[in-house]
C-alpha cells in the first residue's frame, strides 16, 4: 500500500497510507490536481497543522478512511446534532482547545465530514443553554453596551418559537 | 498552527462559526445573538434570515458597507421576493436599520403592499434620522396593523403639519429609542390610539405634555426601561382622562413613588415591575384607593411570572 510523508508545523514527519491522507480535500488536490509525487519521498508539507493535532486527525481518519461518500448536503433540511457516532463522542471527549485545534486544521485539510462532527460536539455544547451559560462555557467577554443587551432580548421575544 | 494555551471558539474563522449555528435550532440560535456582539451579528446573518426569520426583514448599513447603495436595495428587494413569494401569510414583520433612500422606500414600500395580513410591525432605525412622512406612509399601507413598534433614533419632520387621519386599525404604538426627536409630530400620527408604551427613553416632562395634549383618549399606559429626570413630568398623568392601566417596568424614576401625585379616577390597574426597591405598597395603595387590581414585582422576585411577557405582544403568522 503506498504511503506519503507529511510534514508538521513543528517539523514531525508523519508516514500516512495515501488512501487515509486523501480524506483531506486539500492533500487529495495536492497529490491529483497539481500533481505532487508522492514516491519522491519528499514530505508534504502542512504548515498549518501542529503534530499533536495532526495526530489526532489521522487517528480520526484511520478510522473513518471506508466510509461511504455522504450525501450531498440539503440546504434546507433541519441539520441534526443527534447523529453522532459513539466513537466520534468519545473522540471528541478532549478540552476545548483541542477541539477547536482539530477544526481549525480539519478546515485547513479540507475535512469536511470531521469539521461537520465537531461542529455538532460545539452545537449541542450551547443548546439548552442560556447566554450567560453560553458564556461562561466558552469564555466569551460580554462586549455589549449596557442596555443593548436587554433590547435584543425585546427583539427576540418577537422571533421566539412558541414550543 | 501552535496549539496556543487560547484557542477559543472566538479564533475560529466566521465561516466555522456560522457553520455551528447552522447546527442550532431556532431557539439557540437565537439565543447566541446575546452572547456578544460578534455572535449577535453573525448569528443573525446568512440563510437563518431568508429561511428561518421570514418575517425579519434585517437590512444592516453596516454589514453592506462597501458594496454601495444597490446593493443593499438589491438586498431588500431579495429579502422580499422570499417574503412575498412565500406561501405562509405573515402578521409580523420587523424591519431593521432600512437604508432610507427612495429607491430603499419604494422597495419597502412595494413589500409592505404584499402584506396585508401585517398586524404587528417593528420599524427599527439606530443610525441614522427617520423622517416622519415615512413612518405615516408605512401606518397607510398596512391597513390590518394593530401593533406598531417604533424604535427610532430620532424621528424628524421636515415642516411641521397636521396629518390626515390615518385609516387603519391601530391599536398599540410603542415609541423606543435613545431620543424621541420630534415627538410632538410623531405622536399627533397616532391621535387615536388607546395602548402606547414609551419605551428606552429618556422622557422629558415636554415629551409627556405632548402625549397628553396629542393622545387624550390612551386608555393603556406603559413605562419601560425609561427614564425620567424627576417626578414633575409625571403630574401630568392626572389629565389623562381615559385611563384604565398604567404599567411601569424596569425604570429608574419608580422609586421616587412615594411623591407621586393622584392618578386620574378613571385607572383600575396599576402594575409596578421591577422598579426599584418598592416598599410602599399601602402607602400607595392609600394614595391610589381607586385602582382595583395593583401589583408590585420586585426585583428580588423570580421574572418567571407570565406577567411581563404579557407586555408583549407577540405576533405569529398564520399557518
Amino acid at each position: 500500500m503506498s504511503t506519503i510523508k507529511l510534514e508538521t508545523s513543528d517539523g514531525v514527519k508523519f508516514t500516512v497510507k495515501t488512501q487515509v491522507a486523501k480524506c483531506s480535500g486539500t492533500i487529495r488536490t495536492m497529490l491529483e490536481d497539481i500533481g505532487i509525487n508522492p514516491q519522491d519521498g519528499e514530505a508534504i508539507p502542512l504548515s498549518n497543522v501542529h503534530s499533536t493535532i495532526l495526530q489526532k486527525i489521522l487517528v480520526w481518519a484511520e478510522h473513518h478512511v471506508d466510509d461511504p461518500e455522504p450525501p450531498r448536503d440539503d440546504a434546507d433540511a433541519a441539520k441534526r446534532t443527534d447523529d453522532i457516532c459513539s466513537w466520534d463522542e468519545d473522540f471528541l471527549k478532549v478540552d476545548q482547545r483541542t477541539l477547536f485545534d482539530v477544526m481549525l486544521a480539519a478546515n485547513y485539510l479540507d475535512m469536511k465530514q470531521l469539521i461537520a462532527v465537531c461542529c455538532k460536539t460545539v452545537a449541542n455544547m450551547i443548546k439548552g443553554k442560556t447566554a450567560d451559560q453560553i458564556r461562561k462555557t466558552f469564555n466569551i467577554e460580554n462586549d455589549f453596551p449596557p442596555g443593548d443587551e436587554d433590547k435584543i432580548r425585546l427583539r427576540n421575544q418577537f422571533c421566539e418559537e412558541r414550543r | 498552527m501552535e496549539p496556543t494555551s487560547s484557542t477559543l471558539i472566538q479564533d475560529l474563522p466566521p465561516e466555522l462559526q456560522l457553520l455551528i449555528f447552522d447546527y442550532l435550532d431556532f431557539n439557540s440560535r437565537l439565543n447566541c445573538t446575546l452572547v456578544c456582539r460578534n455572535w449577535n451579528r453573525l448569528a443573525m446573518s446568512g440563510a437563518f434570515l431568508n429561511e428561518r426569520v421570514l418575517m425579519k426583514l434585517e437590512v444592516d448599513c453596516k454589514c453592506n458597507q462597501g458594496h454601495g447603495q444597490p446593493t443593499r436595495i438589491k438586498t431588500v428587494r431579495y429579502i422580499g421576493s422570499v417574503l412575498c413569494n412565500s406561501d405562509r401569510r405573515y402578521r409580523a414583520l420587523t424591519i431593521l436599520y432600512m437604508h432610507e433612500t427612495l429607491p430603499g422606500i419604494n422597495s419597502l414600500l412595494g413589500i409592505l403592499r404584499k402584506f396585508e395580513d401585517l398586524t404587528y410591525l417593528h420599524y427599527e432605525q439606530r443610525h441614522r434620522v427617520t423622517h416622519i412622512t415615512l413612518v405615516e406612509q408605512i401606518v397607510q399601507y398596512c391597513p390590518r396593523l394593530k401593533n406598531l413598534h417604533l424604535f427610532l433614533i430620532l424621528a424628524r419632520c421636515n415642516k411641521r403639519r397636521t396629518w390626515d387621519q390615518l385609516p387603519n386599525n391601530l391599536e398599540e404604538v410603542t415609541f423606543s429609542g435613545v431620543c424621541l426627536g420630534d415627538f410632538s409630530t410623531l405622536v399627533q400620527l397616532f391621535r387615536n390610539v388607546t395602548n402606547v408604551a414609551l419605551r428606552c427613553a429618556r422622557v422629558r416632562s415636554d415629551h409627556l405634555e405632548v402625549l397628553v395634549k396629542f393622545m387624550p383618549r390612551v386608555q393603556v399606559l406603559k413605562f419601560e426601561y425609561i427614564e425620567v429626570t424627576g417626578i414633575r413630568p409625571l403630574r401630568l398623568l392626572k389629565n389623562l382622562r381615559w385611563l384604565r392601566s398604567l404599567t411601569i417596568a424596569h425604570s429608574l424614576f419608580a422609586k421616587e413613588f412615594s411623591k407621586w401625585p393622584k392618578l386620574p379616577p378613571s385607572v383600575r390597574s396599576v402594575t409596578l415591575y421591577q422598579c426599584a426597591q418598592v416598599r410602599l405598597r399601602e402607602q400607595l395603595h392609600e394614595r391610589w384607593g381607586h385602582v382595583e387590581k395593583f401589583r408590585i414585582v420586585e426585583p428580588s422576585e423570580r421574572s418567571n411570572s407570565s406577567d411581563y411577557e404579557m407586555l408583549f405582544v407577540v405576533m405569529w403568522f398564520v399557518s
